[in-house]
């Protein structure tokens, strides 16, 4: 029945001639290079920060603990999604036979995008930040970028209301599962207290905090660098091949257990940690569980490949796409991996985490982008790419580049782990002095940064080769389509397959029940963390911090002292042996963001306080090689100039008390003279007993008193 | 896409040595640079190779004639060239020939993307099924009957175990120092591996010639915590946290902090450049202690200069 009616009404419809909008993706993508050139020459600096510490300048805004969120920021949200955007833009109109929904729309998602990166360039070296790792833009900006996210999803959501295409091809499965997904992390991870224009206290602390922050950090990756790519993939490599997707079954399958699953694995990123073991444990079985979900997308990519892999030799958009699909299976194996937890306590905090992140990176989002856009623009300006030749290069030279980005720092990582590991027989570590395992990787560091150099050569010719193909054609504003429009009352016919008829005809019941998979992994995770005593044992002896210590924090967290630095140690011999008793979840409970780090290029800090006199700080953060000679740690010579902010002392009681920390009532007009008398004290000891002139204002004092606070309350009842 | 998969596999194995290497990391880095470089210049080479290998073939296929796009789906005859790789990779994927895949084939059409729906490749599937299986394995052994340890009991273990091999070797050592028995060296190859030591972690608080700047002033007379040889020995040992002496018993051997505890003691008397303020109280030597060779004698004016100023 519903077959003839069909047929009958298509007989009776005109065709609607349409325009496809090139210009809004021509807009991303131009945003996509510009930003993944600068993007990586940021990298590229930290790269030789850590190993010619001048390479700081001396300067508070280019110095790496604010510079290196700028770079991650930048390539994560400014090179690949503006490459999302630009690629979802295009494809979408194609794949649902309309124009998008909205120009104007449209143009308000691409400027306040790049509004929201401006604003991230220039807080970020200013150090305004939250000091959570790849979700450091302060409120603000936060609100804009949910804003703007949702300016996004509406565009999405209305090209999908006047879609000429029945059903929704996979590609799309995949970004409308970005778009909820992405915007329930971001809002989650950023709720926190704003205490000025630019200043806020993450809502959570601590060991929640923690888990919250990589339950976000790590589906920031799932959600933004992998989902939306799939959903590339799904569109460019089959056009690019002129080949049929290999499998419909797999698609499903990999897809619904992708995003069920991807949701629950962000735990492995806290292995032995003062996380609860049952959330680890979690954590640990949903990561090796995500293998074959990941490896579901490479097979359908690779696999599509069949009978065209001649073309893979002569085409640098496969050749880009081969090798891009092939670094996602690589990860996403490893990934897993590294989520065992005998693998994980030698990986974790070393240098084979920034080598695991870089391979999908360079290899799975830039490849992806450099194919997109190799595709993309001799299309839309209706002409050949200017030089095969220089594409070729560009392949090459970003192969090779990631060869020698990556390899040398999984050797680094293994060395560095294994040497903080070694034990003398009489029981005392080999490599007692952590700069020891520093200067031992340097040469590695070295050869990682000629890797990036390589692969940033590689993209600038690759820009270069774009614009002599965009020079040599016309640009094409508004391709000309033609379709039948959808006919109302459709029924699916009876023997389509289910998942067609359920969700592939009602794109808007998919986007919701994609959300009700990603929430439940959240939900089983965060209530019995947030809810139950248990899991958070409190220690009587840990106390809120003194008024000075919260603003010599707020100055850790202002310099990205967690970029290098971690905040917990894990219950290893030697851990403890070198820092201290091992790090208890009730230590962190006025940790309002907690710093716990990912990545110990210098020593772990929880122990730190009490451990050096004042005066041993105080020559460090002047210049760590006074201290530590051969340190790559960059001097901080402008905490000895500023000032502590007094004036926020008030405040930041305050919204210390809303977030539940215990001051008594009313302290918060007590606290300046308490930060006053506290910073009196400290420039009294550096001069009596060190000689040093240190007024009391002066940033450094508050520095010295939170570092000799740090990890020190869990033994102030044995004193 | 397949020598690619396998250069990865190749580059590695060649890894593992890092493992080995890094067991023996006290060898100068230089040795690592070098093999590290040699894996690169491997990998390089392999990758050339790759190139040689597939550009002949390109040349090779191009002579075979004009190719011909037939089919609805343009596939090429693809299947010919397959080697025996290729053939296990499609039988392992259970994939038909490529001539069949009409066979497959749905009529979804997006923008001319079609869609085959080929069989999920088993070991595909059955990896998933394994996968989950490891799941709830892993999660009854640790989290219902906790017959795995959880980390602290991992920790506990680890530390018992490293506890009685420390104490299964220092017994195999025979006379054990600690400061109850230590005695000043006198032999110069202690003195000097106690200089070494020093000059490494001690000389970026109390300077290298013993004037002190973080830390207090050596060459005094004047001590903090006591000047005798178990005293200092103690100090270095167990550390003074209150005052930002860090404890070294977990960093350096009994005998490694005799022997600078030694050298530190010779150190009173010498002139540093330097010198900061006496602290403490003023310790006197007994006779025997004080019977050092001529050289510190002859500063004896200049300590007297010292304390009287």
């Amino acid at each position: 029945m519903s077959d003839t009616t069909q047929n009958q009404s298509e007989g009776k419809t005109s065709v609607d001639t349409f325009y496809y909008d090139n210009q809004i993706v021509r807009m991303f993508l131009i945003a996509c290079v510009i930003f993944g050139i600068v993007g990586m020459t940021v990298g590229l600096l930290v790269a030789f920060q850590l190993v010619l510490p001048e390479a700081n300048f001396g300067l508070q805004y280019t110095t790496f603990g604010r510079v290196r969120p700028l770079h991650t920021n930048a390539v994560i949200f400014a090179f690949v999604g503006n490459g999302i955007f630009a690629g979802v833009y295009y494809s979408m109109q194609r794949l649902l036979k309309t124009r998008m929904f909205s120009d104007l729309l449209g143009r308000i998602h691409f400027w306040g995008w790049q509004l929201i990166i401006l604003a991230a360039a220039i807080s970020l070296p200013l150090g305004l930040t939250t000091g959570k790792e790849y979700a450091e833009l302060e409120w603000p900006i936060d609100i804009a970028i949910a804003l703007i996210w949702v300016v996004f999803g509406i565009n999405m959501l209305g090209t999908l209301i006047k879609r000429r295409e029945r059903h929704i091809y996979v590609a799309i499965w995949f970004y409308l599962a970005t778009f909820v997904t992405v915007a329930l992390l971001h809002i989650v991870n950023s709720i926190e207290l704003p205490i000025s224009l630019m200043k806020s206290y993450s809502w959570y602390a601590g060991v929640q905090d923690a888990l919250v922050q990589w339950w976000y950090g790590h589906n920031a990756v799932a959600f933004f660098l992998t989902t939306p790519y799939l959903g590339l993939m799904y569109y460019f490599v089959p056009k690019a091949a002129n080949r049929p997707v290999y499998s419909y079954r797999l698609s499903i399958v990999h897809f619904w257990a992708l995003i069920f699953i991807y949701i629950w694995a962000g735990p492995h990123h806290l292995l032995y940690t003062s996380l609860p073991d049952w959330a680890q444990s979690l954590g640990v079985v949903f990561s090796i569980m995500l293998i074959a979900p990941s490896w579901g997308g490479m097979l359908n990519g690779l696999l599509t490949l069949r009978g065209a892999w001649d073309r893979v030799r002569e085409d640098p958009v496969l050749k880009f796409m081969v090798v891009a699909t092939t670094c996602y299976g690589m990860s996403t194996f490893e990934g897993p991996m590294m989520s065992l937890k005998s693998v994980n306590a030698i990986a974790h905090f070393t240098d084979w985490i920034v080598a695991h992140v870089h391979v999908g990176a360079l290899g799975w989002n830039g490849f992806i982008t450099f194919g997109m856009l190799y595709y993309l623009i001799p299309k839309m300006y209706g002409t050949k790419i200017f030089s095969l030749k220089l594409a070729n290069t560009h392949f090459w030279l970003g192969t090779l580049g990631i060869i020698f980005y990556a390899l040398p720092l999984y050797w680094a990582g293994f060395t560095q782990s294994l040497m903080w590991k070694q034990f003398n027989p009489e029981g005392t570590l080999v490599y007692f002095n952590f700069l020891e395992t520093v200067t031992q990787i340097l040469p590695m560091y070295w050869m990682r940064a000629f890797g990036g150099t390589i692969y940033l050569i590689g993209a600038i010719v690759m820009v270069y080769n774009l614009i002599k193909t965009a020079k040599a054609g016309t640009f094409l504003k508004n391709s000309q389509a033609e379709a039948a429009p959808l006919e109302k009352g459709f029924t699916t016919p009876k023997g389509e397959h289910w998942h067609r008829r359920i969700f592939e005809a009602k794109p808007l019941r998919l986007t919701l029940f994609a959300l009700v998979a990603v929430a439940i992994g959240g939900i089983v995770e965060f209530v019995p963390v947030f809810l139950v005593k248990e899991n958070i044992p409190t220690i009587s002896s840990v106390q809120p911090y003194t008024p000075l210590e919260l603003h010599g924090r707020d100055i850790y967290v202002r310099e990205g002292c967690h970029n290098c630095h971690s905040q917990m140690i894990r219950p290893f011999r030697s851990e403890t042996e070198r820092y201290g008793e091992y790090s208890k979840a009730g230590e962190f409970v006025y940790d309002h963001p907690f710093q716990w780090g990912s990545k110990r290029t210098g020593p772990d800090l929880h122990r730190i306080g009490a451990k050096y006199p004042d005066s041993w700080h105080f020559y460090h953060m002047l210049d760590p090689t006074s201290m530590s000679p051969g340190s790559i740690m960059p001097p901080y010579p402008w905490i000895y100039d500023q000032d502590w902010d007094k004036e926020s002392t008030e405040v930041k009681i305050r919204a210390m008390q809303t977030l539940g920390v215990p001051y008594p009532e009313g302290y918060d007009q007590q606290a300046l003279a308490d930060a006053e008398k506290q910073a009196q004290e400290i420039s009294d000891r550096l001069k009596q007993q060190d000689q040093i002139d240190m007024a009391k204002d002066a940033e450094i004092i508050a520095l010295i008193a939170y570092l000799q606070r740090m990890g020190t309350d869990i033994n102030s009842n044995r004193d | 896409m397949k020598i690619i998969k396998q250069l990865f596999i190749f580059i590695g194995i060649l890894m593992l040595p890092a493992l080995s290497q890094a067991q023996d990391a006290s060898q100068s880095y230089k040795v690592e640079m070098v093999i590290t470089l040699i894996i690169i210049i491997c990998a390089v080479a392999l990758l050339i190779l790759f190139v040689a290998r597939r550009g002949k073939r390109s040349v090779m296929n191009a002579n075979d004639g004009a190719e011909q796009d037939t089919g609805f789906l343009s596939a090429r005859s693809g299947e010919e060239h397959m080697g025996f790789w290729g053939r296990l990779w499609s039988h392992m994927n259970y994939s038909g020939s490529i001539q069949d895949e009409v066979s497959v084939a749905t009529e979804h059409e997006y923008d001319g993307i079609r869609e085959l729906d080929n069989k999920l490749p088993p070991w595909w599937l059955y990896g998933f099924y394994f996968t989950i299986i490891f799941g709830i394995i892993y999660w009854i052994r640790f989290e219902v009957s906790e017959s795995g340890p959880s980390q602290e009991e991992e920790y506990k273990a680890e530390m018992a175990k490293a506890d009685a091999d420390v104490q299964t070797y220092l017994a195999s050592l025979g006379n054990l120092v600690d400061e109850t028995n230590v005695e000043l060296a006198t032999d110069q190859a202690d003195l000097d591996a106690g200089q070494a030591i020093y000059e490494k972690n001690c000389a970026v608080c109390h300077v290298v010639d013993g004037g002190g700047s973080v830390g207090p002033n050596f060459t005094d007379k004047f001590w903090l915590n006591g000047g005798d040889i178990k005293s200092i020995f103690s100090t270095i040992k167990y550390g003074v946290p209150a005052k930002g002496m860090i404890p070294w018993e977990s960093q350096l051997s009994a005998e490694q902090i005799k022997q600078v505890s030694s050298y530190i003691y010779n150190l009173e008397g010498t002139t540093p450049a330097n010198p900061k303020e006496p602290q403490g109280e003023l310790f006197e030597r007994s006779g025997s202690a004080a019977e050092g060779d001529a050289s510190e004698e002859s500063t004896t004016e200049e300590r007297a200069k010292e304390e009287a100023s």
